[in-house]
């Protein structure tokens, strides 16, 4: 194991942080909020920190030889960011447990959205600020992972991204990689600046323009306020609907439109699948709403639209109370928290992609009894699909059931109820947020015993990763020589 | 389609059933109850049935039965013999509905075990041998459906024993069955002579202790008593465990073991799965149940093995109310229903052969990451594992699992609460029994409505014939010349 390799690329990625820290540092300087000391100190150390470790490995080369190395890359600079990011919080005595600053943390950088701080409204603007920030880089850090690592390394179930992304070839990385993580990075910029714009024009302040874009971008689900969007006006609810939508599409998609492509983006399967699966069950979600509650269909539109479209690209706003509509609905939003977005998106959960590669798999396997002594075979986007990937897709879906289930096994033992531990796990495993029932309203987590939010907080982690680049490393043949 | 062929064999079937409620018929007047004459009146009725379609289609000889006729036979013979076997039900008054009767008759020809009855022991002695007999003729008829048919279907990766099963091997159907049906009848037979001694020597009287042989052998759970097996000494109740665990064992183990090849059983990877399954959660629900109650070391060690043993072999005998343990201990258990029993045993569910490959691939998975150049078959008893089979294996758990979610939400549109939903749809669909909420090893299925009954019958059904075998009914191909 070489370790001077891993070592310069955290040491890059703590100096990157640093940054990041840095700009909080000012926003506590335009507005004074006490955040100041927190900042400085945490932005300083950090740098220092990832400075003398980049200065001592500087020597180091990525050789692509190194696989067990990549695959440490991930996992490894996840959580030491993730503990950088947990600094500001303890610094400044927002939160007072270290558990619970790893448990913020992990959930701004892992975009999930669940919480354990309270009220929002009180604390310092830097910190809210840095609490929206840590999503974003969240975000622009599983782009770059799931457009530019992911498809090199030979993880299971993890080869298929590879087909979305334009004009790469698996075996000459190098000279494309960094084009088209540029572009895309590009993109993912432009989207939260014309979010923060929109928003503005909609008379949101810029600072809560700004971290609702932070958050929606990247899918996270941290809001500023303390009822997440409830109190937000129905015109802006429809703007965060629209950039929700954009934010959990494939981004290379996104690259084709502003390139004037237009047709490319309905020839996308993914693209038809993902639109096709929000419309139709926000409209039976809207009628449902419409018929039980008092609302006008207006309203039932918008809420029941909201509420999917914030599952299924899994951010976890919510702008009403899930739990009391009726439990048919409830039902269905448990189900539809292991749909995800699209793949190249940095949304979570299953993806869309994975569900279209096993149902197309069904039919075609239904074709098959119909015509015995045919070849039929699998295809997505009218390309043929090999039967490995199929596989991997069919063995990855069940990994994730089943840590689905464990999950919520071990939510429970430690004191969760039933109910509740199976929303919350699907939730945090899923990257979406909130827990979906009666006694976790509004993503409330702090109440939790410690172990609860260390499994939330796993779970968490392991569906950023893609559960195979999470578990690999806890494999004894992955440490043997 | 050879229609003949099929109304002949339900017409055998049909006489075979009738036969067996003639036998109940002791009973009823030995206890004097007030079920004779309805018993009487169903056999007849069952019996002329039979005998018409006989006389009408005798022509037909045994040698055409094809494949197609196979799956029709399958699954037609569990949907007739429980209409019926609700016969006796009706006809004495004591289950009215239609809903209700063919609820409990489906229940027991699946070896469920779920009662719509509130009160047992109110039921004469006759109709409740008879309630125990379907369980013993359905694990009759599953037996030779799992080992002897499901292999030569070829559904969801049961080809794997397709060479393993003793008896003669040979592709023609009719001959492989039977010689493998007698032989395994021959051990089921000797299984519930044994128990019904053992249980005698335990001071319980002919009617009961063969009443609860046949729910114990067939992995049923129809009791006789309203607190089911609560009452009984310890004595019989480790008893009925072994039994239990004895009946979710594939029944070739039986087979070698009377041969005396005791080796060949144990290097079975299946089984010492299973055992270690048991063992497991056994210790960890005896500690749970150790540490918080004031039960005593041995009957809390009996309260956990015996309700692990009753869920994971799909039986569903309880001896006490676990919904009152600390929620995770039922969280346990309830994972544990989609577990279930060995393959080619009388349990019902995924079965443990399917969890075993599942975990087999994910481990491989993450070997082929590391290692993506080491090719290396899955081995499963030390024999290479086909690709083919492990497709099906995944394939039946997925499906499996989605027709869990799809029953708990019909169920769910039918007014049922949400733990009840799930709890009764695993419950049913993995012919376990008893469910979470009010359909729990204390309640019962009785305040459902119609519908819901319905729903979960069809899951029962489904469940048992293991999904494709009724699914494939369902395609356009199988109604083709």
């Amino acid at each position: 194991m070489k370790i001077s390799m891993l070592a310069k690329a955290v040491g890059i990625m703590m100096m990157l942080e640093s940054i990041a820290l840095l700009a909080c540092f000012i926003i506590s300087l335009i507005i004074p909020d006490g955040g100041m000391d927190a900042f400085a100190f945490s932005s300083v150390s950090i740098f220092l920190v990832g400075f003398f470790l980049w200065l001592a490995y500087r020597r180091a080369k990525f050789a692509s030889t190194a696989r067990r190395e990549g695959y440490l890359m991930a996992p490894v600079s996840l959580i030491v960011v993730i503990l950088g990011g947990a600094l500001p919080y303890l610094l400044s005595g927002t939160l007072t447990h270290f558990s619970d600053a790893f448990f913020e943390s992990t959930s701004g950088f892992t975009t999930t959205g669940a919480t354990v701080i309270n009220d929002v409204e009180c604390l310092p603007h830097s910190i809210v600020f840095w609490r929206s920030m840590t999503q974003w880089l969240g975000g622009l850090g599983i782009l770059f992972l799931v457009t530019g690592i992911f498809p090199y390394i030979n993880l299971a179930g993890m080869q298929l991204f590879s087909m979305e992304i334009p004009g790469v070839i698996k075996d000459r990385v190098h000279p494309h990689l960094a084009g088209v993580a540029k572009r895309l990075f590009a993109l993912y910029f432009l989207f939260t600046i014309l979010e923060v714009v929109v928003l503005m024009m909609m008379k949101i302040p810029w600072f809560e323009s700004v971290c609702f874009s932070f958050s929606t971008i990247s899918t996270g689900g941290f809001s500023p306020f303390n009822d997440s969007v409830m109190s937000l006006a129905p015109s802006v609810q429809w703007i965060l609907i629209i950039f929700m939508l954009l934010a959990g599409m494939s981004f290379p998609l996104h690259y084709f439109v502003l390139k004037g492509k237009f047709i490319k983006i309905w020839e996308d399967e993914e693209f038809r699948y993902y639109f096709s699966l929000i419309f139709f069950i926000s409209m039976v979600t809207a009628v449902v709403l419409w018929y039980a509650a008092d609302k006008t269909l207006i309203v039932s539109i918008r809420d029941a639209v909201f509420q999917v479209v914030s599952i299924v690209s899994t951010t976890g706003f919510i702008s009403l109370d899930v739990a009391f509509w009726p439990p048919f609905l409830w039902f269905m939003i448990l189900l539809l928290l292991f749909v995800g977005g699209c793949s190249g998106s940095p949304s979570g959960g299953i993806k869309t992609l994975r569900h279209i590669i096993l149902f197309n798999n069904a039919r075609a396997e239904f074709r098959k009894l119909l015509h015995p002594n045919a070849v039929i075979c699998v295809r997505y986007n009218d390309k043929p699909v090999t039967k490995e990937f199929i596989f991997n897709t069919l063995v990855f879906f069940l990994v994730y059931l089943m840590i689905f289930a464990l999950g919520s096994l071990a939510l429970s033992l430690f004191g969760m109820d039933f109910i509740s531990s199976l929303t919350t796990a699907a939730s945090t495993l899923g990257n979406v947020g909130p827990g979906f029932t009666k006694d976790i309203q509004n993503y409330l987590f702090i109440s939790h015993p410690i172990p609860i939010k260390w499994v939330m907080v796993l779970l968490m982690i392991a569906g950023r990763l893609e559960l195979f680049a999470f578990f690999i490393i806890f494999s004894p043949i992955f440490w043997r020589k | 389609m050879n229609w003949k062929i099929i109304l002949r064999t339900i017409g055998i079937l049909l006489l075979i059933e009738g036969g067996f409620i003639f036998t109940c018929l002791p009973f009823s007047y030995y206890y004097g109850g007030d079920d004779a004459r309805a018993l009487i009146i169903s056999g007849v009725i069952t019996l002329l049935s039979g005998f018409s379609l006989l006389a009408l289609f005798k022509s037909s000889k045994a040698a055409d039965v094809g494949k197609k006729e196979g799956y029709f036979i399958v699954a037609s013979t569990w949907m007739i013999m429980s209409l019926f076997g609700g016969l006796p039900y009706m006809i004495h008054g004591s289950i009215p509905s239609l809903a209700d009767a063919f609820f409990e008759a489906m229940s027991g020809f699946t070896t469920t075990g779920a009662s719509i009855l509130t009160d047992v022991e109110a039921l004469p002695k006759g109709l409740l041998f008879w309630r125990a007999m379907t369980h013993w003729i359905g694990g009759m008829g599953i037996i030779v459906f799992t080992i002897a048919i499901l292999p030569i279907f070829g559904f969801g990766g049961m080809q794997l024993f397709a060479a393993e099963s003793p008896g003669p091997t040979k592709d023609k159907l009719q001959p492989r069955i039977k010689e493998t049906a007698r032989l395994l009848w021959g051990i089921y037979v000797f299984m519930t002579f044994l128990e019904t001694i053992l249980l005698m020597l335990g001071g319980m009287n002919l009617w009961e202790s063969l009443c609860l042989t046949f729910s114990t052998v067939a992995t049923g759970g129809f009791g006789t008593r309203n607190t089911s097996i609560g009452d009984f000494s310890p004595f019989i109740q480790y008893v009925i465990t072994i039994f239990m665990i004895l009946a979710g064992t594939h029944f070739s183990l039986h087979y070698f073991m009377i041969r005396g090849k005791f080796k060949l059983v144990w290097r079975n990877q299946e089984f010492r799965f299973y055992l270690f399954l048991i063992l497991i959660s056994t210790l960890v629900i005896w500690t749970a149940l150790g540490v918080l109650s004031e039960t005593g070391i041995e009957s809390s060690f009996r309260l956990a093995l015996f309700q692990v043993v009753s869920i994971l072999t799909t039986t569903g005998f309880a001896t006490a109310d676990y919904l009152l343990w600390p929620p995770f201990t039922w969280f346990l258990l309830f994972l544990l229903m989609f577990i279930g029993g060995m393959a080619g045993s009388t349990a019902g569910s995924v079965k443990v052969v399917r969890v075993l490959l599942f975990l087999k691939v994910f481990r491989q998975q993450i070997r082929k990451s590391i290692h993506p150049n080491m090719i290396r078959n899955i081995m499963f008893n030390d024999q290479p594992v086909q690709q083919t089979i492990l497709g099906g294996a995944l394939t039946m758990i997925l499906l499996y699992l989605i027709t869990f979610a799809g029953g708990t939400l019909a169920l769910i549109i039918t007014n049922v609460p949400f733990l009840d939903a799930a709890g009764s749809a695993a419950a049913c669909l993995g012919n376990v029994g008893p469910g979470l909420g009010a359909e729990g090893p204390v309640g019962n299925y009785a305040h459902l409505t119609a519908l819901s009954k319905w729903i979960l019958s069809i899951l029962m059904y489904m469940g048992r014939l293991e999904l494709f075998s009724v699914l494939i009914l369902f395609a356009p191909s199988f109604w083709k010349k």
